[in-house]
C-alpha cells in the first residue's frame, strides 16, 4: 500500500499559541482514519493545514498524489458548518469546485445530478441553503466533496452540529458510498461511537498543544452497521479504551 | 346588560370587514394618509388662513389657490407660474436624480469593493476619500457652478457627488463582513481571486450597497431641491422657488407633496429591486 497522507513533524501556531506541537501521522490509501480528541486541541488546524488555507510554523503536511497529475485539487473538503454559499442553488453549490478542475458546465451538471441523487436530496436542485435542513445542508456539502472524485476526503466533524437520528442516518449513507471506492479519508469527531463506527484506525490526540497520544486499529469486519456498533462485544472494548484515551484529555482542555 | 351585548353583535355586521381591511397592509397605509389629510383639511377649514396652511382638498378648480389639489390641477395641466406644465418640470427633476444616482451607483459599488479588498488602495484613495467625505455636498455647488456652468452637469454632479458616499461606505462595510468562511471554501475549491471576488465578495456586500442605496435615494432628491433652487431655469426645485416668489401658496403645498410623492416611490422601487435581486435571504416576518 502506498502512503496517502504524511505528516512530519508538523508544528503550528497562532502567535504565541501552539495549536499543533510536532505531529506525525501518515495515512495509507484507502484507509479511514479518524483524529479523535477534545475542543481546541488542533483538529481543524491539521486538516487546514493539509488543504493548504494555514503555513505550519514547522514540519511539513503532505497530500500524495497518485492519478496522472492533473491539475485542481486532488482532495475533496466536508467543513464543520455546511458551509453552503447561501446566495447560489443547491446545483451550484455542488458543481463548485467542479468548475476549477475544468468539468464544462453540462458535464458538471451531470455529475453534480449522480451525487445529489445518491444523497437523497432529488427535487432540491434548484433550492436555496436556507431552504434546507440542517442535515440536508451538511449532505450537500458531502455531496460538493464527492463530486470532484477526490483521492482524499478531509471531513472536519460532518455531523457534529446534527440531531442524532440524522446523524446515524448520514453515517450509514457515509459508509455506504464510502464501501464503493474506499477513498482515503482524515475524519475529525467528538465522538467515540462515530470513530468505532467509521475507522480502519483512531488516532487520539491530546490536549492543546496537540500531540498524537494513542492509534488505536479497529479490528471489525466491514461492512459494518450501526446495529452492529451497539450489538458486538468488540465494539464496546474498543469504546471503552478510547474512552479511557480521551477522557483525561477532555478534562485537561476542560480546566485550561 | 345582554341587552347591550346583543347590540353590541348586531350593531357592527361589517365587523369581519373591517378584521379584512385591517389586515391588509395597503388600507393601513392608506387609512393613515386619508387620516392625515382629513386633519389638515380640517385645521384648513376651521383657521381659514388659506395663505399660510391652504386646504389639501377642494373641488373648484377653476380658482387655482381655493386649495392644493386645484393648485396641482391646474399646474399640472396648464397654468403654472413658470407658464411649462409642472409635469416637465417633474420629468425634467425625475430624470437629473436618477441620472446622478446611478451614475454614483456605478461608481461607488466597484470602488467600494476594490477599496475594501486591497489594502494599498484602501490607504489612498480610500483615504482621500474619508478625507473629502465630511465635507458638506451643498458646500460644493458653487465650485460645480464655476466648473461646469449653469448646465445639467453641475447638477448631475453634485447629486452623484453626494450619493456616492453612502453606497462606498456600504459597500465597503460590506466587503469587509465576508465571512471568511466562504473564501476558505473557495480556496479549498481551487478558486482564485477573480471568482472569490466576483462569487462571494459581491454577493455578501449585496445588502450592504442596497442599504447605501436607500440612503443615496433620500441624498439625491434633497440635492436635487437644493441645485434647483440655487441655479436652475427648471425642475421642480426651480417651480418651488417661483411658486413661493408669486406667493401661490396652495402650488408650494402642492410641489413640497409632489416631492414626497417621488421619493415615496423611489424609496419603494429600490425596496422592490432589492427583494427582486436578494433572493436567498431568509425574510423575517414584522409583527402583524
Ligand atoms: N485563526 C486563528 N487564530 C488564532 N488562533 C486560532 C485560530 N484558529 C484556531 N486557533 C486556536 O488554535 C487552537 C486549535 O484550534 P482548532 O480549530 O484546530 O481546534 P479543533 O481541534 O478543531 O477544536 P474543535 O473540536 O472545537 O473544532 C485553538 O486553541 C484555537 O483557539
Ligand atoms: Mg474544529
Amino acid at each position: 500500500m502506498a502512503t496517502a497522507i504524511e505528516i512530519n513533524n508538523l508544528t503550528v501556531k497562532f502567535g504565541d499559541l501552539v495549536a499543533l506541537h510536532d505531529v506525525s501521522l501518515t495515512v495509507e490509501q484507502h484507509e479511514f482514519v479518524v483524529l479523535l480528541g477534545p475542543s481546541g486541541c488542533g483538529k481543524t488546524t491539521m486538516l487546514s493545514v493539509l488543504a493548504n488555507l494555514l503555513t505550519p510554523a514547522g514540519g511539513e503536511a503532505k497530500l500524495h498524489r497518485f492519478a496522472d497529475g492533473g491539475k485542481g485539487k486532488n482532495f475533496g473538503y466536508v467543513f464543520q458548518q455546511a458551509a453552503l454559499l447561501p446566495w447560489f442553488s443547491v446545483m451550484k453549490n455542488i458543481t463548485l469546485g467542479l468548475a476549477a478542475i475544468g468539468t464544462p458546465k453540462a458535464e458538471a451538471e451531470r455529475i453534480a445530478q449522480e451525487y445529489i441523487n445518491l444523497l437523497n436530496l432529488t427535487g432540491f436542485e434548484k433550492a436555496y441553503p436556507h431552504q434546507l435542513s440542517g442535515g440536508m445542508q451538511q449532505r450537500v456539502g458531502l455531496a460538493r466533496a464527492l463530486a470532484i472524485d477526490p483521492e482524499v476526503l478531509l471531513m472536519d466533524e460532518p455531523f457534529g452540529a446534527l440531531d442524532a437520528q440524522t446523524r446515524v442516518l448520514l453515517q450509514e449513507e457515509l459508509l455506504r458510498i464510502w464501501e464503493r471506492d474506499r477513498k482515503t479519508v482524515l475524519f475529525v469527531t467528538h465522538s467515540i461511537e462515530e470513530a468505532v463506527l467509521l475507522a480502519d484506525r483512531v488516532v487520539v490526540l491530546t490536549a492543546r498543544p496537540g500531540v498524537v497520544k494513542a492509534i488505536v486499529d479497529i479490528d471489525v469486519p466491514r461492512p459494518r452497521s450501526t446495529r452492529d456498533v451497539q450489538a458486538a462485544a468488540r465494539f464496546a472494548e474498543l469504546e471503552a479504551e478510547l474512552w479511557g484515551l480521551v477522557r483525561d484529555e477532555a478534562v485537561k482542555a476542560l480546566n485550561v | 346588560m345582554s341587552l347591550s351585548l346583543d347590540t353590541r353583535k348586531n350593531a357592527f355586521p361589517g365587523i369581519k370587514v373591517l378584521r379584512a381591511l385591517y389586515a391588509s397592509r395597503l388600507f393601513r397605509t392608506v387609512f393613515t394618509i386619508v387620516v392625515l389629510v382629513g386633519i389638515w383639511q380640517v385645521i384648513a377649514v376651521l383657521k381659514d388662513t388659506s395663505y399660510l396652511v391652504p386646504r389639501p382638498i377642494g373641488f373648484d378648480f377653476d380658482v387655482p389657490h381655493s386649495s392644493v389639489l386645484a393648485a396641482g390641477w391646474h399646474s399640472m395641466t396648464i397654468n403654472s407660474p413658470t407658464q411649462d406644465p409642472l409635469w416637465s418640470h417633474a420629468l425634467i427633476s425625475i430624470r437629473r436624480a436618477l441620472i446622478g444616482y446611478f451614475a454614483a451607483i456605478a461608481v461607488a459599488v466597484p470602488i467600494g469593493m476594490i477599496a475594501a479588498w486591497w489594502k494599498a488602495i484602501d490607504d489612498t484613495a480610500g483615504s482621500f476619500i474619508e478625507l473629502v467625505r465630511p465635507i458638506p455636498a451643498l458646500a460644493l455647488i458653487p465650485i460645480a457652478i464655476i466648473w461646469f456652468g449653469f448646465g445639467e452637469v453641475a447638477k448631475v454632479a453634485i447629486i452623484g457627488y453626494a450619493c456616492f458616499f453612502s453606497i462606498y461606505i456600504n459597500t465597503h462595510a460590506g466587503v469587509r463582513n465576508v465571512d471568511p468562511l466562504f473564501i476558505r471554501v473557495m480556496k479549498v475549491y481551487g478558486r482564485g481571486q477573480w471568482d472569490i471576488l466576483t462569487k462571494v465578495v459581491f454577493y455578501s456586500m449585496l445588502p450592504y450597497a442596497f442599504t447605501g442605496a436607500r440612503y443615496a435615494a433620500a441624498i439625491a432628491l434633497i440635492l436635487l431641491v437644493a441645485v434647483e433652487l440655487v441655479g436652475a431655469q427648471d425642475g421642480l426645485g426651480f417651480s418651488l422657488a417661483r411658486a413661493q416668489q408669486v406667493l401661490a401658496t396652495t402650488e408650494v403645498y402642492f410641489i413640497i407633496v409632489l416631492f414626497g410623492a417621488i421619493g415615496f416611490v423611489f424609496n419603494w422601487a429600490v425596496l422592490f429591486a432589492e427583494r427582486r435581486v436578494i433572493k436567498w435571504r431568509q425574510e423575517v416576518d414584522a409583527q402583524v
